[in-house]
Parts: structure tokens; sequence; C-alpha cells
């Protein structure tokens, strides 16, 4: 019964998500509506406490190892430890597509409760909530419920694929569904204020925190997923550009251009149309990605002709929000308003270059993405794109976005400042040329590219440094130190990503080689013994576990393991680490083979992966820094626009 | 109709929900009008939209319900993977449960996953040291290396074959280990050790005749015929292979006459003059094989085992 | 700045980011595009040796070779041809024989590949695109033949995909 009631309580959510797009509409109406208003958020409740109530019996279905849902038995075991159990209640397809719909209806009650200040933009962009709601409820109730029943049931299930049982992985997933789902409110804030009429400054500022927080769980979402490639996958990579991470990787450009765009718009009403557009684009991306990853038209274009359901109705979903939204914006974008004029060295001049280079980057990345499947799609060649394409066209647009960067904090708004700007951060700007030799010297025969993209991740942290120096008394004394803080730390955040990404990309050669006990391979001046292979299982895997001298053992020992999951009849590797300031060197062990001699050896693999940590702490950083706009936005009780007319010239120079 | 029951019970406290605001307000009118509206909208729509694909009638299967079910039914009419179920069932209740592991072990030997078996055996091993665990995890380990007797397999045998020399299959393999190392003698005293032990009627007893006569009767290769090539030269002279041949199996005769406790030596030249056409010559070597052999009944059994494989091509040809 | 002027900036940084873009985006795609070749096309119409492809079919059974040092060589076919392939690298956890992979590299002008990367992407009903379409067409493909050894269900139950989660 538990399934079933599963099934009802999604039913329910469904009805209330119809129910609160009518509802709350009416409730925008005037004033005498407040009944529709209340009603509004009620239904929103509703969906949100159905949709969570079917969580967890989801969870209990999945502690109780009831394979009489297909969804449970497709994806756990009765012996998975209990974590992962409770993990893989959104690991799969239809369980992840129920924490989107639980996510959808949390953000719609919080934008009943916590919405734009304006009564009209709330109860609007809580029905629009209401209709992406329905969308996603209907498919989830129709086309991909995760409470559908099997018979006859099976005894056993599916273990879940065992390298997705990490601990990582029971986080990733929510965190990255808080970031594309979040963006949805940007959308409907965005639609509703396009409905009525609001002005671009007054939308943007309403727009704006939801985005930020969206946009700071997405990339938390999206760094926690590069980690666990890195370590989970056995070879040290942690960006693939495959077009799962694409997906994530579009909507994420496009919210960076949003929460920085959207800035420009508030202060100074410049570009209100394109921050609108952004806001329903990056919502729009995100749908796109899910159909993507969802429909199966990854894994083949064919796969997902033969089974076209899911994928179809994601397309339908995608087709809705897109017409309504575009065409919304079609007939009044012209209501946004005109923002004040500026010059081309001004603060809002340097953000729309971000956004511009942000935008085709994420266009640069969509073409690379879609363009073999539309290839395929019409009977054309098979081609793979991979990342030499991504890194040649991708890359350089992010560098000159982050070149940029640190210059943006130190110019005026409106004014052309860029001489001011320039003396202000000589100290900086004489570091690029000291930093670039620096690196190519460290890491000898490191790519031009990479020498290049480490010397402006140095440029942006001084840039970054120097941003706190310069602006964080006065921030302080306006009681705005938060949001200096948060700005000065995302865009370390930034510089330190190039940095440790140019320092990966200049590694010593990765080593792969048989080792038996008591033989070495040396790399990045260090050498590693193999000590001995001995038996490590665990409750539902047996394990090789290596033993690895670091230096004789002076430099400390390493243990990485192979598994084999016999319920998924999968072999996976757990990579040993031994992390340092230099960078972690990193051991995979692999499979045994029979020498000649009757010894065996074990396939071994072995890197230095440079200042690898500078990734790490670039996307905490980055979260943090978001974290800390977020709070210091909602602290600050400022006026949302900032009115010093009289600080500037009016249209000289 | 408890579920329905159920369902009504929580529509109705949405639908509530829904109407307060319109109900508190107190307006007559259309607010109220929408709040009637509502409550048989949001029961009977959400059970429209539940029953587009509901099964209210078909009920949840935890796995403790069906774990108690395999428990309390009679093994013989349950499906092999309903007893794999059962098995592991009572492995998780109690992991140290014997008999459960090496059921277990033997049947997942069976159906393909050695692997694991292995795994179970050696945990069953742990608990108790069983000659027929130690022989089916060698047996497991034998047929993941595709038939290969690994060390750790022949360990296994080995320990097997020592606390019961009784069991035919340790006693198999462990002279397949040293046939496979050309230790050609040691395998020979080992089958033969076994052959006696077994009854006559035990089919082990004829099948492990029958496989060790025909390895012990092939050409020696590989390792053990190490040192300079013999017939180098007579190659090099451009002597026919029917010639080359019968010089091979001419010095193997004169090195039995030499060496006459070398069994496997017999069978082979039994078995080469009997390829050459030379029955009477093949027969002959078995014979005298017989007497040199006379006090060694697993000796007897496997010459005797020969003797079958040759009447057995007679009646063939 | 009058509005007209601004406008026009604006358009003018557009277009050359734009524009930028989209050039860098064609020369990178004309570079970095891979073809992909199964067995069968190979063995009608091979590609030059030393250029850059992606070949993909099944692994033959009782073909993998691994050599002492590490590596691994093995053949794939797709019932149409087959191709020997050399890998110096460590082979997915999930390669097997009678598994789809996908390797990229170059041919030798012996006709051996020396592949650089094997993909068996880590799902284990994962067919690899490429791979899945030539199988299909050469008429070797089975839906099921991403079978789940094991403890597989009663007949007709196909766990669902599982997928990297995003």
């Amino acid at each position: 019964m538990i399934a079933e009631l599963g099934r009802y309580l999604i039913a329910l959510a469904l009805l209330a998500s119809l129910v609160q797009i009518f509802v709350a509409w009416r409730g925008a109406g005037g004033v005498g509506r407040t009944a529709y208003v209340k009603a509004g958020q009620a239904a929103s409740e509703i969906a949100v406490l159905a949709a969570g109530a079917a969580m967890i019996l989801l969870i209990a279905s999945f502690l109780r190892s009831d394979f009489s849902i297909a969804y449970v038995a497709a994806n756990s075991s009765v012996d998975k430890p209990l974590a992962y159990k409770i993990a893989a209640s959104w690991g799969g397809h239809e369980g992840s597509m129920l924490l989107w719909c639980l996510l959808l209806a949390v953000f719609g009650y919080g934008l009943a409760r916590f919405g734009p200040k304006d009564d009209g933009l709330r109860s609007r962009a809580v029905s629009f909530q209401g209709l992406l709601q329905t969308l996603f409820f209907g498919f989830l109730a129709f086309a991909s419920n995760p409470f559908e029943r099997l018979s006859p049931v099976p005894l056993q299930g599916a273990e879940l694929n065992p390298i997705l049982q990490d601990p990582l992985l029971v986080i990733h997933p929510p965190m990255l569904y808080v970031g594309y789902v979040g963006l949805s409110t940007a959308f409907a804030i965005a639609a509703a204020g396009l409905m009525q009429k609001t002005p671009g400054r007054a939308l943007a500022a309403a727009i704006r925190p939801w985005a930020l927080g969206a946009w700071t769980a997405l990339t938390a979402g999206i760094a926690l997923g590069a980690f666990w490639a890195y370590y989970e996958l056995g070879w040290g990579g942690w960006w693939f550009w495959d077009p799962v991470e694409n997906a994530s990787f579009m909507p994420w450009l496009l919210g960076a251009a949003l929460i920085h765009s959207s800035i420009a718009t508030e202060k100074r009403g410049a570009f209100p149309g394109w921050t609108v557009f952004l806001a329903l684009l990056a919502y729009i991306l995100s749908i796109l990605g899910a159909f993507l990853v969802r429909s199966g038209v990854i894994t083949s274009v064919h796969a997902f002709a033969l089974d076209p359901e899911r994928g179809v109705w994601i397309l339908g979903m995608l087709g809705v929000s897109s017409v309504a939204g575009f065409l919304l914006f079609a007939l009044r974008a012209g209501s946004l308003g005109e923002g004040d004029g500026f010059e081309p060295t001004s603060k809002e001049a340097l953000i729309g270059a971000n956004n511009l280079l942000l935008a085709a980057t994420s266009g640069v990345v969509l073409v690379g993405t879609l363009y073999p499947m539309l290839l395929e799609m019409m009977g054309g060649a098979t081609i793979s794109v991979g990342a030499p394409y991504f890194n040649a066209a991708a890359t350089p647009l992010l560098l000159i976005a982050a070149l940029l960067m640190p210059v943006a904090p130190f110019l005026p708004w409106s004014n052309g400042g860029l001489k001011n700007a320039v003396s202000q951060m000589r100290a900086a700007l004489m570091l690029i040329p000291v930093a670039a030799v620096i690196i190519a010297l460290l890491f000898a025969g490191a790519s031009p590219l990479a020498v290049v993209g480490g010397a402006i991740g140095v440029w942006a942290i001084s840039g970054a440094v120097m941003d706190l120096g310069q602006f964080l008394p006065v921030a302080m004394a306006r009681g705005q130190k938060l949001l200096v803080i948060g700005r000065a730390m995302a865009h370390a955040g930034v510089g330190f990503i190039a940095l440790g990404a140019a320092a990966d990309a200049s590694r010593p050669p990765d080593q792969n080689i048989a080792l038996a006990p008591g033989e070495s391979v040396a790399i990045a001046g260090r050498e590693l013994t193999l000590d001995g292979v001995r038996r490590a299982d665990g409750p539902n895997y047996m394990a090789d576990r290596a033993r690895i001298l670091v230096d004789g053992g002076e430099g400390g020992v390493m243990s990485p393991e192979r598994r084999f999951y016999a319920g998924a009849n999968q072999t996976t590797r757990e990579v040993a680490l031994k992390s340092s300031i230099a960078g972690d060197l990193y051991v995979s062990v692999g499979e045994a083979r029979l020498r000649q001699d009757g010894s065996t050896a074990f396939e071994t693999r072995v890197a230095f992966h440079p200042l690898i940590w500078s990734l790490s702490l670039g996307a905490i950083f980055i979260v943090l820094g978001g974290g800390l706009s977020l709070t210091g936005r909602m602290r600050a009780h400022a006026p949302l626009v900032e009115r010093d007319a009289s600080a500037r010239p009016a249209e000289a120079v | 109709m408890v579920f329905i029951v159920l369902t009504a019970v929580i529509g109705a406290v949405a639908a509530w929900r829904l109407a307060m605001p319109f109900l508190k307000t107190g307006q007559a009118g259309a607010g109220r009008l929408a709040s009637l509206v509502m409550v048989p909208v949001v029961l009977l729509g959400a059970l429209g939209f539940y029953f587009v694909n509901g099964e209210p009638e078909t009920p949840g299967a935890p796995y403790a319900e069906v774990a108690q079910r395999l428990a309390d039914t009679n093994p013989e009419e349950l499906t092999s993977e309903e007893q794999e179920a059962r098995l592991r069932a009572i492995l998780r209740e109690n992991p140290e449960d014997v008999q459960a592991l090496t059921l277990l072990g033997r049947f997942l030997s069976r159906t393909e996953r050695e692997l694991e078996a292995v795994t179970l055996f050696t945990r069953a091993l742990q608990i108790e040291e069983d000659p027929r665990i130690l022989s089916d995890m060698g047996q497991a380990l034998v047929v993941l290396n595709n038939g290969q007797v690994t060390p750790e397999a022949e360990r296994a045998f080995e320990a097997a074959n020592a606390l019961d020399p009784s069991l035919p299959e340790p006693a198999f393999f462990l002279g397949s280990a040293y046939y496979a190392r050309g230790e050609r003698n040691e395998a020979a005293a080992v089958w033969s050790d076994i052959i006696m032990r077994l009854d006559d009627g035990d089919p082990f007893r004829a099948a492990i005749a029958a496989r060790a006569a025909d390895l012990l009767s092939r050409p020696q290769g590989g390792p053990g015929s190490a040192g300079a090539a013999p017939f180098a030269d007579a190659i090099a002279a451009g002597v026919a292979p029917e010639d080359l041949a019968e010089m091979m199996v001419s010095r193997l005769e004169a090195r039995l006459e030499d060496d006459p406790d070398d069994l496997s030596g017999w069978l082979t030249l039994a078995r080469a003059r009997w390829t050459q056409g030379q029955t009477e010559a093949g027969l002959e070597a078995l014979e005298r094989a017989r007497s040199r052999f006379e006090d060694n009944a697993g000796a007897l059994a496997l010459i005797s085992a020969m003797r079958t494989a040759f009447s057995v091509e007679e009646s063939e040809q | 700045m009058r509005k007209a002027q601004r406008r026009l900036w604006i358009t003018l940084a557009a277009g050359v980011v734009l524009v930028g873009a989209a050039a860098l985006a064609m020369t990178a795609m004309r570079d970095a595009m891979v073809f992909f070749y199964s067995p069968a096309m190979v063995a009608e119409n091979p590609p030059q040796p030393g250029q850059r492809v992606r070949v993909g079919g099944l692994v033959l059974d009782g073909s993998v070779e691994r050599p002492a040092r590490g590596g691994a060589n093995f053949t794939i076919t797709d019932g149409g041809g087959e191709i020997r392939i050399s890998y110096d690298g460590s082979l997915p956890d999930l390669f097997r024989e009678g598994q789809g992979i996908v390797a990229e590299g170059v041919f030798d002008p012996e006709g051996r590949f020396a592949a650089d990367t094997v993909l068996a992407k880590h799902d284990e009903t994962y067919m690899p695109p490429e791979v899945a379409a030539a199988l299909r067409e050469s008429g070797m493909w089975h839906e099921e033949a991403g079978d789940h050894e094991g403890y597989g269900g009663p007949e007709g139950y196909r766990p669902a995909e599982t997928e990297r989660p995003s």
C-alpha cells in the first residue's frame, strides 16, 4: 500500500499545482483578492507536503527493499549499505525526477512566502511556478512514475551501479538539482514581470537573490561531481566535457551571466531586456539538460527513437516553457524600459563584456554537445566531438572573461575609469608576467594555453585581494562588508580554478605499469613500491587492497583497492590519494596478471596532480562567495535601487 | 478499502486547507463558491489522476516478508533462484552458518559465479576445516582460471587430500597440477593411489583412470624434456617424418629398459606403437608394464584403462 | 553618450564576440571532430594511417592478450570485419569480452590500431552509441545485449538504465 499511497500523493501534488496556477493568478488581480493569494500559497504548501511525503515513502520502500516497485528493484539490493539505499531513492531516473518535482514545489512555496515584495509580481510568479510544477508532476505521474509496480516481483534487486555508491554522491545530485531547479524561480519571476509590465530595474532586483542562490548551489553540485569523477573513476580526470557535464555547465554559464547582468540592471538600469532574457533562458537550458541526460539521446539517437516516451515528454515541457517564456518576452520586452547610458570603460561595459563572453561560451558548448546528435539524426556521418574541441573553443573565451574580471570592481558605474583602475591595480598587473615565467619554469613543457591560464589565475587572485584592500573599509562603514567579501572570494575562486586547471594540464605523464610485490615506479621525484596485496572484503563487495610505500615508507603508505561487486557484476577502483601543498599523489590498482616466471603483477596507475587543491579551493571560494553575497543582500535593508544620481555628471565626457 | 479511505482523508484535508482562506474572509459570493467548488475538484481530481495508472489492489512485497515466506516453505518446492535467496537470507541472520555458506558456494559455482563462491568457501573454511569445502573451493578456482590449477587451488587440493585421501576430486586435480608441471611420475603416483582407494563400481574410478591413462600416454613436451634436441642432426639430414617418429619411439623403448619404473613412459610407448599401427608391439608394452607394476593396483587400473581405450578404438575402426 | 551611439557600441561589441566565438568554434570543430569507423567500414574503405579516428565493436571472445608489462591487445568485431587494437593504458573496469567498446587512436600502416583511449562507459548496460548503431546495421545487435548476469530477475525484467546522476 505504501507504493500506491506514494502514487496518490504524486497525483495530489499534480492537482495542487494545477490549482496553484489559477488561484494564484486570480490573486494577482488587485485589492480584495487576499483569499486567492492565501489559497495559492496553500496550494504550493500542499504540493510540497505531498511531494515530500512521496519522497519519504520512496525512501521507506528502499529501506524495506520492496521489489514490487520497479524503480526500487532496478536500483537497490538487500545487502546494500543503509546510506546508499537512501541515496538510491534519488540516484536513478524516476527518483531523481521526483526530487526535481519536490524542489520545484519547495521553490514555489518559497516564492509564495518570501517572494518579491510586490504582491502582484509575487502572485503571478507563484502562478508561473505552478505551471512549471504541473508540467513536471504530470511527467512524473504519467510517464516516469517512481512507484510503478513490477510483476512478478523479483527476489533480488539490481545493485545500484557501484561507482555511484559513494558518500559524495549522496549529496551531489540534490545539490545539483537545487541549482537546476532553483533557476525556475528566475524564470517564473521574469515571466510574471513581463506579464504585468514591471520595470526592468525592479524586476532584476526581484530576480537576483533567487538566481544567486540557485547558481551557488549549482556551482557546489558541479564541483562535487567533478571531485567525485577525480577520485572515483580511477584515472584522475575531473572534467571530461561529456554531454552530461555540459548539460550542467550551460545553465551554470548563463546563471553566472545572469547574476552579473542583474546587478547592472538593478543598479543602473543597464540591459534590462538581456537580464530578463537570461533569466528565462537559464531555466530552459536546465530543462534541455534534463532532456539530454534523461531521454537516452546521449547514449544513442536510436535508443531515444526506440523508446521516445520520456524524451518526448521532456521535449514537450521544453517546448511549452520556451514558447511561453519567449513569446511573453517578444510581446512585452519593450515595457522593461531603457537604462541610463554608460561609457565603454565603465563597470556596465565590463559586465556586458563578461555576459557576452559567458553567453558565447555557452553557445560554443551547446554546439559541440548537440552537433553530433543532430548530424546523426539527419543521417550524416557518426562523429564525436570531444575535449579537444571544447578546450580549443571554450577555454579562450573563458580566459578572456577571467582576464577582464578583476578590473570590473575598480571601474565606476556609468563613467569611464580605466586609467584610474589601472593605476590602482599596478601591483597585480606586474604580477602577470612574473607568474607566467614562474609557471613556465615550474611546469617545464607546459602548453602555452596552460601558461596563459595559470598567469591569468594568479592575476585574478591578486586582483581579488586588491579589491578587498580597496573597497572593504568603505563597505564596512556602509554595512555592506559581506557583499564586498563575497565578490572578492568568488572572483578569487575563479582565479584558483584557472590556476589549478592550468597546473593539472601541465602535469607529468601518468604512468601505467604492472608491478609485482617489491617492484617500484617513480613519478614526480617519488618512488612508489608495491609492498603487497591482500584481501579486504566489504559488505557487498570483494576487494584486493594494495599496500604501496612512498619512498620506501618514509613518505607514508597508500592503500588503493580494486573491488568486485558481485551483485552488479562490476569491478571498481578505489583510488588512494596523498595530498600535499605541491599536489596529489594518485594511485589506483587494477587487474592482476600472471607473469612468465609465475609471479603475479598488478596493473598500477600512478599520477601526480600538481596544485589540484587549487581547484577545490576555487570551488569552495565561489560557493562561499555566493553564499556571503546572498546573506549580505538579505541583511542589507538598503533601498533596492541606488539613488546616487547626484554623484555623477549626466551624459558628460 | 483502507486505501480508499486513507486517500479520501488526505484529499479532504488538502481541500479544506485550500478552502480555508475563502471561508475565513467570510465574504459571500464568488469566493465562497470557489471554495465549494474546490472540495470536490481536489477530492475527485487527485483520485482521477491516481487511477490513470494506479493499482490499488497490488500488495507491497517488503523483503522481510518475502524472506519469511521462503523460510516457511519446504526448500524442495522452491525454484533454484528462491533457494539462493533463502540461503542468502539465512546467511544474513547468521553469517557463520557453514552449511549455508557451503551450499550457496556450490550453487554459485554451478551458475558461473565462481569468484563469489570462492569467497564463501573461504569464509566457511575459516570456521571449519573440511576436506569437501577445500575441494569445492579448489574446483571453483580451477574453473575461474579456465581449467588451470593455480598455486592457490593446488594448496586447497593438497590440504583436502591430506585431510581425506579417499576424496577423488582433490587427488585428481593434484595429479593434474603435477602433470601440468611435467612431473609425470608424481602425477601417476597420485592418480594410482586414488584409483586404488576407490571402489570398483565408483564412477569416478573409471573416469579418473581413463583420463589419467590418456594424459600419461601423451608424448612429452614442454617443461621436463629439456636438454639438447636429440634429433636435430636427423632433421637437418632430411629424414622422412615416419622414420623420425620411429627413431623417437625406439629411443623411448631403450630408455625404459634402463628405467622400467616410469609408468608414464610405458603408457606413452604403448600408445605410440598403437598409433604407428604396430598393435602387437603396443599390447606387448602394456603387458610388460603390467608385470612390472604387479603390486600396484592403481597402476594396473591405469594400464587396464589404456587397454580398454585401445579396444574401443579397435571396434571403431 | 547618445542613445544611438551606445546602441552602436553594444551591437559592435556583441558582433565581434559572436563572430570570434563562431570562428573559434568552427576551427576547433574542424580540427577536433573525430569520425567513427566500424570494423566493416574499415575493411571496405580504411582511413588514412595516422588519421585520428574512433573505432568500435564487440570485443572478440578469446582475443584479449594482456602483456606482463601492462596494457592490452585485443580484437573487436561487428561481424563485417575485425580490427586488432593495441593499447598501453589501463583498461576500463567494465572492459570484458563480448562487451561493446569504443577506442580512439590511429591506424599504423599495417592496419593495426594503436589506441590511446578505450571507453566502456561506466554503466553496465551502456552500449557506446556508435557501436550500437554499427551493430544494428550489421545485424549483430540483440536488444538484450547488455544482459545482466548475476541476480537477474524473472524473464522480461530489465534493470532500468543507471547513469551518472546530474
